[in-house]
Formats: structure tokens, C-alpha cells, sequence
């Protein structure tokens, strides 16, 4: 090709490709499998959808979401988090506000959305043991779980005040349903009956399965979709939905980003359970959405595993939103003092 | 093993045990990690179950990872062209300078080896925050040359000490303009000196962890920032290719400098 | 030091011969030098002094007003205290350690001949081109129970149980003490490198005994190397962050892991800072005795 027809070639395939260019949005979510199995289930077809090109960003904390607000160079548009970030953010403004004459909520679980932010996957917090070393006898409570002596073994717990206080409540006794509101001295009392027996304490979700797999724990409580995927690794763990304690991750829109509107209508597309079954059966994660198996994606078998299956929703408890955006900040810096101690 | 001086010091077989273990201490991680990069495991485990190549082709196929070495190359070669000069320029200053402002002006540029490098992170974040610095390569760059222009400035001052700056004075005093007389009798004679400052300066933007972990993230996500994000999500060998990958990045970028300077 | 100042004087005397004595000249000198070492000046004041005096100032500011709440916080929740003292209490065992292991390390290296000097300053060198995020995860793989270390163990059947030696303090010890001592082993071998080993063999010569000549001459000789090392890697190990975080399995809290936490999850910059400062000031101490033992200078292992 010579030089100069080349070159108009070239020029009119940018022009090409710039009149069908998509609007630009911005997904902030943290990456890896998660992110993989966010962007086949959501992204990519709400994308051709709406006709939208995404920017998508890895974040493991909402530090850039503060730093932007605080400039007011905003151009972040949609973030996902988990839920106790979208509750602390929203107290804190960093979200818009959300239009529910647009974004649709009738199917959503109660208590996944607020008017910052609405749920995206609903996982739990379960006991899990090693069957080899543990299976003979394994924990069926979290009573069970602080027991030491009738249940022999090494232990880990999430390092974070959401979940494990009411582990804690519940090992000392308190019924389920009674977990709220956190009596956080009795709480905290409890955990330090456990904490001398705690191997190791996991912050990722990447260091509770290297610590059953490689690191020698024998009891966890970790997420019930970290534990199916070691287990599906060969290793040898299995675990109840007893007392689990189930939290979900959130969508919210950053306060000031310039694709508002555009945001507000991929959130009600991000709300429907075509999408969320999707996002269930690639994960193993349950839906804020409560419809998911309505849409016929979801085998019998994966619905019998998944938390929000009926069977296993009885057996479990809701982590608390309202409770936790009022007495976060309080619960936390209680955690983080008995931590230090 | 033969020594260089004949001290009658106490040297005896326990010395070099000692010093045998130390070493083994040093090197032993250093050891697992590149077989680690072979393991066909999804978890982090000694020794490996099995052979596999897949951890190095999930780095090079993945933009995120590939965008992540290219930032960060990208920053290090920066780091290390804008340090490099800098630190000359005032190693050289601080040598030719009376000994109170020398003290002075050492303990002002030895802070970032000083300060606890959290403090220094917090503090160029709440900058950067003002000035819209936060995730920009600029920004990047230059909290990477702060914590690299102390080791230049060290590195650069000894070399100086022992080169005896009379030498400049005389081709000054036979006509040289003292920028040529700098670049013509001072510098070939630092030059070691200058590059290993160099490679001082790109091993550590490279390798930086704490800074990074606020300020080099969105478009300019470093590899140390990315890594330590992807620790979070999977403790694969993904980590062990990647660093597999730069030692040889490093072992090539030494043996290209020592290449260069048998060659002058 | 002494150096320094003769070839500053040199150069200031032989500019008097070679040129007329004016004050210009030598004005002129300055200022040019000045420039020189401005850039470094400006960036280190842009952003290091500059932004620590600010969160200096955040400190003592609660709600747009002067207040203490955040340094009252701290003696009124133990946590911070306990904080501050797990730091101090893993600075101190990581530089005791690496001032045992690394001082025999330089001593010896300072004495090899090539090649073994260059086989064994490239082991100590090592560390540095791998990832410090990578050795950490490395150490966690084999200080595992499960792991290489623990295998070995097993194999000696020395313990039936295995070591804990990750999740804890030990874990961290050891991460930090890999990090910190080539820092150690470096500057210490340049300042036996550079000694003037006549003195030791004429000590050996006169009769006396190896470890005599040992302690009363090489000790004292290398005592500032020591120190500027051991100081080093005291005040770089107050700011660790990653290898406790990944090493101490949740079981051990370090200043900046808690300043980390503030910022990221709560952007409370005034608690941070109270905290940054008390460190500052906790590493500036450490300093402040050693420069006034030895010299501001050998403290910063400036001295050949």
C-alpha cells in the first residue's frame, strides 16, 4: 500500500471507529477472580447493552473514593465495595444519593440497599474445618468453635469487627436472633476467651485459603465461596452454614462523577436477576436480588450451596447495616484496641 | 579460602559457620521463589507439586500485569534519570561546602532515610491530595526520587571524598570553563560511583512498597501496588513469576552497565 | 571531617593564587553551590518537611480547632500505648539480631580476598534485586508449619511438634531482620574495609593475643561503623509495615500498620498524625543519643 493511501486508510478507520465510540464509564471494584467473573456477568453484556466502554479500575480500599471527593476531581463513576465501606462512605457523603423510581428494588433482600448504595453479592461468613484433622468431630457452632477442648485443633478468624462480634455473641451464648443489638463488651469479652487459641487472624480472602491450605489451620471462619473454591482445589475442607453470618458487597455511585445519570441506569440493570443469577453461577456467591432462581440459571445443585438458598438462609444471620453504620466507627476502634492488646 | 591480610584475628571454624549461615539466611527466600514461579499449585507451596509455565503466561497475558511492569519501568527510569543528576549536583555542592553548612545540609537531605516511611507516605499523600499529584507519574517520580536521592547523595559523597577536587582546580586554572572542567576531569573519575547511584535509584523506585501503596495507583499502578493488591485476592505464583522476571530484568540492566563501562 | 574541610580550603587557598583575593570570587563560589544543591533542597522541603509540619499541625487540630484529643487518645486507650511498645520492643530484637549476625559477616568479608569477597558481598547484595513483597511471601511459605523449615525440622526429629515460627512476633523478626541486615552489613564492612591494618598486626606483633587484639583494637576501631548500622536499621524498622502485616498473621500491630488504617479507612488524619509524630519523635531520640555519642556525621555513616 503506498504511503498516502495508507495513511487515508488509516485516517478514515479512527474516524470509523470514533463515531461508534461508546460512552466512557469507570467500574472500581477489587480485582482478580472476583473481577474476572464481575466483568462476564455484568460488565460485558450491560455494556453492549447501553453501549458503553468501561474503564475499570482495581482498588482494595476506598481511600482514591475520599481523596477524589475531597479534590473534587471525581472520575470514578460506579465503585463496589463491601458493605460496611458503602455504609461508612455513605455517612460520610461520599455517594449520590439513588433514584429507586429508576433502579428497581421490589426483589432486593431487606436490608441490602440504603439510599447510597444497593447489594451486589451476598456471601457469608461460615465455619470451616479440615476433614482430616478435624472431621471426626467438627464444630457445629460457634460455641463449638470457642470450645477448645471438646474441639482440638488450630484456629483462625477474620481480623475485622464486622462479623466476628457476632461470632463472638453467639459463641457466648447469645441466641441468633438476639446478636442485635451488639452488646460490644460482652462481645469483646468473649473474643478474648478465643484469642490465646487463634493461630492466625486472615484480612483477604487470598490469606484464609493459603492458611488452610498451606498454613497448618484446622477450624476457620472464613467465606463460604473462598472455601468451595480451596476445596474444589483438592483441599481437604468442608464447612456449615450454621450461625453464618452473611454480609454482601455493595454498588454505589461517587458523589460529583460526571456520568451520574448514566450510572443511576446501569445500577438498575446491575439490580436484575438475569445478571446476578449469572454472577452466582460463575461465583458461587449468593444475590441481593431474591429472584435469581426464577430465571432458570441456576442448577438445583449450586442453589442447595449457595447462601441465600432458603434451607441455608434459616441457619444463618444478616450482618446488621443499620446497626453497623451507627456504631461502626465505635465497634471498630474497639476491635482494633482489643487487637492491640 | 585465602585472606587478605594476616592479622592473627581470631579466625577460626565457628566464623565461617557463623557467616555461612548468615549468608544462607540472606539468599534462602531468594532460592524458593524461582522454582516457586515453576509450580503448577495455585497456592504458595514448598517445594512445588508439580512443573508448569502457566504462572508466567498469566503475567504476560494479563494487560492489568503488563501495564502494571510497564509503569513501573516506566517510573524507575525516571526515577533514576532525574535522582541521578540531582544527587551529582549536590553531592558535589555538599563537598565543596564549609563543614557547618556540610552538617546541615546532611541532615536535611538524609531525612527520608530518617523519617519512618509510613510518616513519609501519609505526608506526600496529603500533599499530592492538594496538588491533584495522587496517581500521576510525576507524582510517582518524584516521591521516588526523594527516597532515592539520600542513597545517590551517600553513594556520590564518598566517591568525591577520595577523588581529590584539586584536580578540577588545575584544569580550571588552565582555561577549562568550570562546567567542562567538571565534565571532562571530575566526572570520568566518579563515574563508578555515579552509576551505581543510578542503579541505586531505579532498584529502589522499582521495589518502593509503602509510598506506592498511596500514590501510584489508577492508570499508573505500580507492580508492587498491584501485587500487593492481588495478594488480597490469590496467593499464586503469579507474584514468583513477576519477580522471577525482574531479577532477570536487574541481572540484564548490571550486565548491560558493566558491558558499557569495559567498553569506554 | 577533617578532609572535607582541608580541600574546601585548598580549593578557597589555591583560588587565592590563582586569582586576586576578592571576597566575589569566593561569594560567587558559594552561591553557584548553593544552586546546585538547591533542587535536592526544594524537593525535600516541598515534600517531606513541608507535609510533616502539616500533619504536625493536624495533630493538634479536632473539628477547625486547636485541640489534644488526639494525644489524650492515646493515654487514654491502652491499645496505642501497647502499640507503640510492641514497635520499640521488635526494632530493638531486629537490630540486636542483625548487629550479631551481620558484624561477623562484614569482619570476615572486610578480610577475604577476591573472589570469595565478591561471592560473598553478592550473596549479601542479593536480597535486594527480589521484590520486598516477594521475600515476605516467601518467608510465609517457609516458616509454615507445614513448610520447608518445619520439614527440616521434623527430619531431625529435634521437636515433634512444629515450630511456630509465622502468625507471631518470631514471624516478623525474622521477615524484618532479613530485610534490614544487608542495610547492616554494608556500611559496617566499607568502615572495616577502610581500616588501616598495620595497627591490628602491629598489636598481634607486640604479643598480643588474638582476642585481645581483637577487642582492644578492631572493636573500638569498627565501634562507629556499629553503631551508624545498628542506628539505621533501628529508625527504619519503627516504619515497617508490610512484613509485620503479612508475617504476623493479624497477631502483631505496628505503628504504621494502625497510621495505615486510619488513613485508608477513615481518612482520620488527625489520630495518624498524633501517631506519625510520636514515632518521629521516638526516631529522632534514638538519633539525637547517637550523634551525641559519635558525631552527627559517623552516625550517617559518612566517615570512610
Amino acid at each position: 500500500m503506498r504511503p498516502a493511501a495508507f495513511l487515508a486508510a488509516a485516517v478514515s478507520l479512527t474516524i470509523a471507529t470514533s463515531a461508534v465510540a461508546a460512552e466512557k464509564l469507570s467500574y472500581v471494584t477489587s480485582g482478580g477472580v472476583y473481577l474476572e467473573n464481575i466483568k462476564k456477568a455484568f460488565l460485558e453484556p450491560i455494556g453492549k447493552k447501553l453501549d458503553i466502554e468501561w474503564t475499570i479500575e482495581t482498588a482494595d480500599n476506598d481511600t482514591q473514593v475520599r481523596v477524589q471527593v475531597a479534590s473534587g476531581n471525581v472520575t470514578y463513576d460506579i465503585v463496589e465495595f463491601g458493605a460496611s465501606q458503602c455504609a461508612l462512605g455513605a455517612s460520610q457523603g461520599l455517594y449520590e444519593k439513588l433514584d429507586y423510581s429508576i433502579i428497581n428494588n421490589t426483589d432486593l433482600a431487606p436490608g441490602s440497599f440504603s439510599d447510597y448504595y444497593v447489594g451486589s453479592t451476598v456471601f457469608s461468613i461460615v465455619i470451616a474445618w479440615n476433614t482430616k484433622t478435624a472431621g471426626a468431630n467438627p464444630p457445629q457452632s460457634w460455641a463449638d468453635f470457642w470450645n477448645t477442648e471438646k474441639f482440638p485443633g488450630t484456629r483462625s478468624l477474620r481480623k475485622t469487627a464486622r462479623g466476628m462480634l457476632e461470632a463472638a455473641l453467639m459463641a457466648d451464648g447469645v441466641p441468633p436472633e438476639k446478636v442485635y443489638p451488639i452488646d460490644l463488651d460482652r462481645a469483646i469479652a468473649s473474643l478474648r476467651k478465643i484469642k490465646p487459641k487463634i493461630k492466625a487472624w486472615w484480612l483477604s480472602g487470598a490469606e484464609s485459603q493459603q492458611f488452610v491450605k498451606e498454613g497448618g489451620i484446622d477450624m476457620i471462619g472464613a467465606f463460604n465461596a473462598r472455601m468451595d473454591s480451596v476445596a474444589s482445589d483438592g483441599a481437604p475442607i468442608t464447612y456449615t452454614f450454621n450461625q453464618g453470618i452473611l454480609d454482601f458487597g455493595c454498588w454505589a455511585i461517587v458523589k460529583g462523577s460526571k456520568k451520574g445519570d448514566l450510572s443511576m441506569r446501569v445500577l438498575a440493570e446491575f439490580v436484575k436477576a438475569e445478571y446476578q443469577a449469572e454472577m452466582s453461577r460463575l461465583s458461587n456467591y449468593g444475590a441481593a436480588n431474591t429472584k435469581i432462581l426464577d430465571t432458570g440459571k441456576i442448577s438445583p445443585e449450586l442453589a442447595k450451596r449457595l447462601p441465600t438458598a432458603p434451607d441455608n438462609l434459616k441457619r444463618q444471620i444478616f450482618a446488621n447495616p443499620e446497626w453497623w453504620v451507627q456504631n461502626g466507627a465505635k465497634a471498630i476502634e474497639r476491635f482494633d484496641q482489643f487487637m492491640a492488646e | 579460602m585465602s585472606t587478605a591480610h594476616s592479622t592473627g584475628l581470631p579466625r577460626r571454624h565457628w566464623l565461617y559457620s557463623i557467616v555461612g549461615t548468615v549468608l544462607l539466611f540472606l539468599v534462602l527466600p531468594v532460592c524458593i521463589v524461582i522454582p516457586e514461579s515453576f509450580s503448577d499449585s495455585k497456592y504458595l507451596s514448598f517445594p512445588p507439586p508439580g512443573f508448569s509455565l502457566k504462572w508466567y503466561s498469566a503475567f504476560l497475558s494479563s494487560d492489568d500485569w503488563l501495564s502494571s511492569a510497564r509503569a513501573s519501568l516506566v517510573a524507575a527510569t525516571l526515577t533514576m534519570l532525574f535522582a541521578t543528576p540531582v544527587g551529582v549536583a549536590s553531592a558535589y555542592a555538599i563537598s565543596n561546602l564549609g563543614p557547618r553548612f556540610q552538617r546541615i545540609s546532611m541532615a536535611f537531605i538524609l531525612l527520608p532515610v530518617i523519617v519512618p516511611s509510613m510518616l513519609i507516605a501519609i505526608g506526600i499523600f496529603y500533599v499530592y491530595i492538594r496538588l491533584s499529584l495522587v496517581n500521576t507519574m510525576l507524582g510517582i517520580v518524584i516521591a521516588h526520587s526523594i527516597l532515592a536521592i539520600p542513597f545517590v547523595i551517600v553513594t556520590l559523597l564518598s566517591a568525591l571524598r577520595s577523588f581529590d577536587l584539586r584536580q578540577e582546580l588545575v584544569a580550571r586554572s588552565l582555561g577549562a570553563p568550570r562546567f567542562a572542567a567538571f565534565w571532562r576531569v571530575t566526572l570520568p573519575q566518579i563515574r563508578p560511583a555515579v552509576i551505581s547511584a543510578a542503579l541505586f535509584a531505579f532498584i529502589i523506585s522499582l521495589d518502593e512498597v509503602i509510598v506506592s501503596l498511596f500514590v501510584a495507583g489508577g492508570n499508573n499502578m505500580v507492580l508492587t501496588r498491584r501485587m500487593f493488591v492481588a495478594l488480597r485476592d490469590a496467593l499464586d505464583p503469579t507474584i514468583a513469576a513477576i519477580s522471577t522476571f525482574f531479577v532477570v530484568v536487574s541481572l540484564a540492566v548490571l550486565g548491560t552497565v558493566a558491558l558499557l563501562s569495559r567498553k569506554r | 571531617m577533617s578532609d572535607e574541610a582541608s580541600s574546601a580550603g585548598a580549593i578557597e587557598g589555591a583560588d587565592n593564587v590563582n586569582v586576586r583575593p576578592l571576597a566575589l570570587v569566593a561569594r560567587r563560589e558559594r552561591l553557584l553551590m548553593i544552586g546546585l544543591f538547591s533542587p535536592a533542597f526544594l524537593l525535600m522541603a516541598t515534600f517531606v518537611v513541608l507535609p510533616i509540619a502539616w500533619l504536625f499541625y493536624l495533630s493538634f487540630v479536632d473539628n477547625a480547632q486547636f485541640s489534644t484529643v488526639h494525644y489524650s487518645r492515646m493515654i487514654e486507650y491502652s491499645s496505642y500505648y501497647k502499640i507503640l511498645l510492641t514497635t520499640l520492643r521488635i526494632s530493638i530484637i531486629v537490630t540486636v539480631i542483625c548487629a550479631i549476625a551481620g558484624y561477623p559477616v562484614a569482619y570476615l568479608l572486610a578480610q577475604l580476598a577476591p573472589p570469595w569477597s565478591i561471592i560473598c558481598l553478592s550473596l549479601v547484595v542479593i536480597p535486594f534485586w527480589t521484590s520486598l513483597l516477594v521475600r515476605t511471601y516467601a518467608w510465609l511459605v517457609l516458616l509454615s508449619s507445614n513448610g520447608p523449615i518445619n520439614s527440616f525440622v521434623e527430619w531431625l526429629s529435634i521437636t515433634d511438634k512444629p515450630l511456630e515460627l509465622v502468625f507471631n512476633e518470631t514471624g516478623t523478626v525474622i521477615g524484618m531482620v532479613h530485610v534490614m541486615l544487608p542495610f547492616f552489613i554494608l556500611p559496617l564492612y566499607s568502615v572495616i574495609k577502610s581500616f588501616d591494618w598495620s595497627l591490628i598486626q602491629a598489636a598481634s606483633s607486640l604479643g598480643a593475643p588474638p582476642i585481645s587484639a581483637f577487642a582492644r583494637v578492631f572493636l573500638p576501631l569498627s565501634l562507629p561503623g556499629l553503631v551508624a548500622g545498628a542506628v539505621l536499621v533501628f529508625v527504619q524498622s519503627l516504619g515497617f509495615f508490610v512484613t509485620p502485616a503479612v508475617l504476623g498473621g493479624g497477631n502483631v500491630t505496628m505503628v504504621s500498620m494502625k497510621i495505615a488504617s486510619n488513613v485508608q479507612n477513615y481518612f482520620e488524619w488527625g489520630a495518624s498524625s498524633a501517631f506519625g509524630v510520636v514515632l518521629l519523635i521516638s526516631a529522632f531520640g534514638v538519633l539525637a543519643i547517637a550523634a551525641r555519642m559519635l558525631g552527627l556525621e559517623r552516625t550517617f555513616g559518612m566517615t570512610r
